[in-house]
């Protein structure tokens, strides 16, 4: 059948020879090094029995499967993760190192930064003293204030009622007093009348009851006073 | 991938490879080792058909072993990209195996009733020395892929696993 068709196989030729022709200046001599690198070689190659070619498949393909049954490359090698174990036990001692070098610094910086905490509390704390003790003064002079200004009320308060007392007893005084100089007003007016007219002892006795009078407003007026 | 889904893909590519390499050829030569057409009988006068079986099979298992040695090795794997390199020239030389086995200037006796009528030689030569440029080509792209897979080996690992971890995390 493919020998029957000439015309054909012809065409397909011409396609293949043409593209060697002009494949060839570059390929072919990419070729030719290829040719004798593999005729060195092949010298080596056993040519008389199969049974090295098979043991040699063997051998590959058995190593194929172990290396990659054990090692399918799904997660990293065990000695991978014994290193990053230990990379991580090392993280953590410097971890757990650190504070203590911190405080070896601290411990070498104790003594300067002592002696100058101690100054400073020397300084701050006679300070601190007297600022407390103002305080504490400020505060007793404050209650002592109050108390004072309490007292001073209340005293004011007394005062006031004694005030209020004392102005009414001076008031009855003076009503008093008023009166007994009625009276002898009254005994001189009465000694006066035995000897002038009836008419002017009327005069008087209105007089009288009009201080009498005047003397009854002063006293409620008091007590009103009194009450509130 | 896992191991088992690896050793799946490994054996299958070595299927592949051994069919491609050693049954059809095998077959190929058996077959027109005695050929008719219209009723003359083209013999494939080759003392050498031994000798080319034998560098077919020989090759054919070396190629199919590296086959499966490198796709069931783990993406990006310098043992994959050496076996691939490897592969690649013994392919080189299993197709230089024709020539040097005489494959490469197939004759073939054509015979009518008893008597030899002449014979036919197919020269491949040209045939070969292109594939092999192809393959001189493929072998640079093996051997790049091979040294970065070695420079960049811890890179290829850190996304690896990363890629991994993250798909355990999900």
């Amino acid at each position: 059948m493919i020998l029957q068709s000439p015309e054909l196989l012809q065409s397909l030729a011409d396609i293949i020879a043409a593209i060697l022709s002009f494949l060839r200046p570059i390929v072919s001599p990419m070729g030719e090094f290829m040719v004798a690198w593999m005729n060195f070689v092949l010298q080596y190659f056993p040519t008389e029995t199969l049974t090295i070619y098979i043991t040699l498949f063997i051998i590959i393909v058995a190593l194929g499967a172990l290396v990659n049954t054990i090692w399918p490359g799904d997660r990293p090698p065990k000695y991978l993760d014994k290193l990053k174990d230990k990379l991580k036990r090392k993280e953590k001692e410097v971890k757990v190192k650190e504070p203590k070098i911190k405080k070896k610094e601290k411990v070498t910086r104790e003594p300067e930064e002592l002696e100058e905490t101690e100054k400073i509390v020397k300084e701050v704390e006679p300070k601190k003293d007297e600022e407390k003790r103002i305080e504490r003064k400020e505060i007793i002079e404050e209650e002592k204030f109050e108390e004072e200004t309490l007292e001073e009320d209340l005293e004011l308060e007394e005062d006031l009622e004694t005030e209020e007392e004392k102005e009414s007893i001076e008031v009855e005084k003076k009503a008093e007093e008023l009166i007994e100089e009625e009276k002898k007003t009254e005994e001189e007016v009465e000694e006066k009348v035995d000897k002038k007219l009836p008419s002017k002892i009327k005069e008087e006795d209105k007089t009288e009851k009009r201080i009498k009078a005047w003397l009854n407003q002063v006293k409620s007026h008091n007590k009103e006073k009194n009450k509130e | 991938m896992g191991a088992f889904p690896n050793l799946v893909k490994g054996f299958i590519y070595m299927a592949v490879y051994v069919v491609t390499t050693i049954v059809i050829p095998f077959s190929t030569f058996t077959f027109i080792k005695e050929i008719q057409v219209l009723g003359v009988s083209i013999v494939l006068e080759q003392l050498e058909y031994e000798r080319i079986v034998f560098w077919i099979s020989a090759f054919g298992l070396l190629i199919s072993a590296c086959a499966f040695f490198n796709y069931s090795s783990p993406k990006q794997s310098i043992r994959k990209g050496t076996f691939a390199l490897v592969q690649i020239l013994l392919n080189c030389l299993y197709i230089w195996s024709y020539k040097f086995s005489g494959a490469t200037e197939v004759k073939f006796e054509i015979v009518f009733e008893i008597t030899n009528v002449g014979f036919i030689i197919i020269d491949v030569q040209n045939m070969v020395l292109l594939y092999m440029g192809v393959y001189f080509l493929t072998i640079i792209l093996k051997g790049y892929d091979f040294v970065d897979f070695i420079i960049n080996r811890d890179k290829i690992r850190e996304k690896r696993y990363k890629i991994i971890e993250e798909a355990d995390n999900i």
